[in-house]
């Protein structure tokens, strides 16, 4: 593989007396799924702020595309491809699908007059069909507000979003945690298409189950540290699992990257 | 990849149904659809409580000019709680922008001169409105309730109670005030035109759109980078302004401004607000609701009136009304947000 698309050397953050993060190495591939693992508390969320720009690192450094760098806000993130969705806000339900896709980023379905921006619903309508269906997705009314969608459904719009958006790097926080079987196996293909656009995709879990399936590359998380780094077929869910478990007393299992 | 649908969630009834039924059906879920069924039946039984003077032209007009008055402040309070927030100022702001025109005459401004100053009085107690509430993460309701004291304490303090006379005939109320055939007033195409106004920019601008998305889900809008303190600045100036317009076209109506003027203005602004569907946790709602919801309410107060009945019992009819509708709305089910 030819350079990563993120890389994460040593990254540490502390706030106040808790240290959040100790030293964190993290990589993500381009066009990759990985998965980042991890209990409650292991620094999952703290580390994703940090690449999202929401907090910067105390110590340790960040290449984006092979070049240090240093997002100091979401906003910033997002104009360089880093686009994150988190499960409980990925949309707005009360308003409708082709609505949400186009939210805060509404140029390209408006017309200027001066200093106001004139929705063009019908034309939103018809390029919000046209996104969905690229990745795979049929609606039948994008009339619709997104509270009459699943929780599956909701992610996929966000997937269909950050796509459409040209994001380099999808990172969804628990997508799936709060999902039947069913709806998981949609997001997750949703996800590999993505992938298969060029996107690559963070997806955070404590759960190992609902990632394995898909991820190209695992990374592990205990107590601000990252204890592992495998690529598929080099570990077993269940080693993964002990792994989130057990920490580091399972560190038979560390290895270094297999990139 | 295969495509494969994305189901929605079934509708009851909708499958074997004609398009007119599901028109209709569609229809009855937008917002504004209570509040259409209840200005017919409320039209109707004053029609008939008090004939035969409630379907006269000086009735019409005297129904419209209390809608028109109260539509402008409660349209633009639409559009504020549609984002989420709340003003309960307008009525004291009113207050204070009314009484800054005669207030200005007395020495020796035309109205003309006066007018826009009333205007920019009210544009800045909006703005430290919406500074506040964005500074301090304070609720809205509870910054703005002290606005409603303090500004009301401040026109007091200033009046010292009294009322001040204003010359009805200075030319610059003529395009606020003016008095048409039968009784109707120029205020009636203020009402048209700030609705038209403000529903074009709900439904159809990029800001509406972040104006639904910040009373949606706040949260969600700043992720997507929506400036939702920047949506909210603009609303608090926006309904303060409006407040500002329905105060000048009063004092340009009575000849004078007397210190209660536009006291418990915020709750009926609110209330019309509600009867027209608008959800007081944010995110729905729509200007038509609430310009129905004022027609009601005016339908109400003229008709109580013609008909004999102590205008006492106009208060009871809305609080009764404010329930009845929630109720209904909330039976009704599904919502119906802005294509």
């Amino acid at each position: 593989m030819d350079g990563f698309l993120l890389e994460a050397r040593g990254v540490a953050k502390r706030f106040g007396s808790v240290q959040a993060l100790r030293h964190v190495d993290f990589r993500v591939g381009r066009a990759e799924v990985v998965g980042l693992l991890g209990d409650n508390g292991a620094g999952k969320s703290t580390l994703i702020k940090i690449l999202n720009g929401v907090h910067q690192p105390d110590a340790g450094e960040i290449l984006w595309e092979g070049r240090p760098i240093h997002f100091r806000s979401p906003r910033e993130a997002q104009e360089h491809g880093i686009s994150v969705v988190y499960q409980d806000l990925a949309v707005v339900d009360l308003m409708n699908i082709h609505r949400n896709i186009f939210l805060g980023r509404e140029d390209e379905v408006c017309v200027r007059f001066g200093p106001i921006r004139v929705l063009r619903p019908a034309r939103a309508k018809a390029r919000a069909e046209q996104v969905l269906r690229e990745i795979g997705i049929q609606v039948r009314d994008t009339d619709e507000p997104v509270m009459n969608l699943s929780g599956g459904e909701r992610q996929s719009i966000a997937i269909a979003r950050a796509v459409h958006f040209s994001a380099k790097l999808l990172i969804m926080d628990e997508p799936t945690s709060q999902l039947s079987l069913k709806e998981t196996a949609k997001v997750l293909r949703d996800i590999e298409e993505a992938r298969d656009r060029g996107v690559s995709v963070v997806f955070i879990t404590h759960n190992v189950r609902h990632v394995y399936p898909i991820a190209d590359r695992f990374t592990v998380l205990s107590h601000g540290e990252s204890i592992g780094e495998f690529r598929r077929g080099e570990v077993s869910e269940e080693e993964i699992a002990d792994l989130i478990v057990r920490g580091k007393d399972a560190s038979v299992l560390r290895r270094g990257g297999g990139a | 990849m295969a495509e494969r649908p994305l189901e929605v969630a079934a509708r009851p009834g909708r499958g074997g149904r004609g398009s007119i039924a599901r028109t209709w059906a569609a229809l009855l879920r937008r917002p504004a659809s209570g509040a259409a069924v209840g200005t017919v039946l409320m039209f109707v039984l004053f029609a008939f409580l008090a004939r035969p003077h409630f379907l006269t032209l000086p009735s019409m007009a005297s129904t419209l000019t209390i809608a028109a008055e109260l539509g402008i402040v409660a349209m633009g309070m639409t559009l504020l709680m549609i984002g989420g927030e709340f003003d309960l100022s307008v009525g004291s702001v009113l207050g204070v922008s009314s009484v800054t025109v005669p207030w200005l005459m007395e020495r020796g401004w035309p109205a003309a001169a006066a007018i826009p100053v009333a205007f920019l009085v009210a544009l800045g107690i909006g703005l430290v409105n919406g500074v506040i509430v964005n500074r301090t993460q304070i609720p809205s309701f509870i910054v703005t309730l002290g606005g409603l004291f303090w500004w009301r304490g401040v026109l007091f303090a200033v009046t010292r109670g009294f009322p001040i006379r204003v010359d009805q005939g200075d030319p610059g109320f003529a395009p606020f005030s003016t008095r048409l055939a039968f009784g109707f007033n120029v205020s009636l195409f203020w009402f048209i035109a700030v609705g038209f106004a403000l529903s074009f920019l709900l439904v159809r601008t990029r800001f509406g759109n972040w104006v639904f998305a910040t009373g949606g889900n706040v949260r969600t809008a700043q992720q997507l980078g929506i400036p939702t303190k920047r949506v909210k600045l603009v609303l608090f100036a926006l309904t303060a302004s409006m407040a500002a317009l329905a105060g000048v076209i009063q004092v340009g109506r009575f000849s004078g401004v007397d210190s209660l003027r536009g006291s418990g203005l915020e709750l009926e602004a609110i209330a019309a607000a509600v009867i027209g569907g608008t959800r007081l946790t944010g995110g729905y709602g729509s200007v038509a609701g609430t310009a129905l919801g004022c027609l009601m309410l005016g339908i109400i107060q003229n008709g109580l009136v013609l008909a004999g009945i102590a205008s006492y019992w106009y208060r009871a009819f809305i609080g009764l009304l404010i329930v009845a509708v929630v109720i209904v709305n909330q039976r009704a089910g599904r919502l119906s947000p802005p294509r």
